[in-house]
């Protein structure tokens, strides 16, 4: 639930990347980051890695400053992908507004897809969300791959593999080039702001 | 109860953006991609 501050007109919004290890998470925020932070004048926090593997989450704080009087504050999370760190995935999850899923477009990773999402729907019920109410935007990411001779799965795949029922916007991506990043980002801010409460206490 | 104006405060938020992000958003525009010749096949990039 977006943190709303009434006397001190601030908002806060929780966004998470979620999906399989090593689809990209990380590595849409290091493009932020690398990119935006002077911009932004924040700093991404990675807490506790092994490798290139997040074992805890990554944390991206920014301010996009006063708008139409409130100051709005963004949060980003990476969860750990691995199966094993789902309960940091949960407590990661707490309080989210939206979330960017990023899937692995690599052929191998069909499977890994759909366990992670069904593993993202089974958590967010801990927390009594329903993933086909919140903010979701889905990134279909590593497409520069195709260039290097790597069998991806077609669109039409993931599309009816992940999205089938949830029918949420999709975009091609390449966190590794930047390739639609901000796309991603600037969308998924945009659908959790329009779906704030409008009455509030 | 105080009423927030979503569509106005949504529509600055995406101004912001366009602001931060506007070289990325001009390179990386969904309706340009097409152009891009290792992911012609994905012609609708960007769906609503």
């Amino acid at each position: 639930m977006a943190y709303i501050n009434i006397r001190n007109k601030e908002i806060q919004l929780k966004i998470v990347y979620y999906g399989p290890g090593q689809g990209g998470k990380t590595t849409n925020l290091l493009y932020i980051n690398k990119n935006f932070s002077e911009k932004i004048k924040s700093q991404m926090v990675s807490i506790d890695t092994y490798g290139d593997r997040t074992i805890f989450f990554d944390f991206f704080p920014f301010d996009l400053g006063q708008i139409n009087g409130f100051d709005i504050k963004i949060q980003l999370y990476t969860v750990p992908g691995q199966s094993r760190y789902d309960t940091t995935r949960k407590l990661v999850l707490n309080g989210v507004d939206g979330i960017v899923f990023v899937a692995d477009m690599l052929a191998s990773m069909r499977r890994k897809n759909i366990l992670s999402l069904n593993n993202l729907y089974e958590n967010l019920m801990t927390y009594n969300k329903n993933i086909f109410k919140i903010p979701l935007v889905f990134q279909f990411n590593k497409v520069d791959l195709s260039q290097k001779g790597y069998p991806l799965l077609p669109k039409e795949r993931l599309v009816n593999d992940l999205n089938r029922q949830l029918k949420r916007p999709y975009i091609i991506a390449s966190a590794l080039t930047g390739e639609n990043v901000a796309v991603t980002l600037k969308r998924i801010i945009s659908m959790t702001t329009a779906n704030l409460k409008t009455n509030l206490n | 109860m105080i009423d927030l104006d979503l569509n106005k405060l949504t529509m600055g938020v995406e101004k912001r953006l366009d602001e931060i992000f506007a070289d990325d958003l001009r390179t990386h525009n969904p309706t340009k991609i097409v152009n891009f010749k290792y992911i012609k096949h994905t012609l609708d990039t960007f769906i609503d």
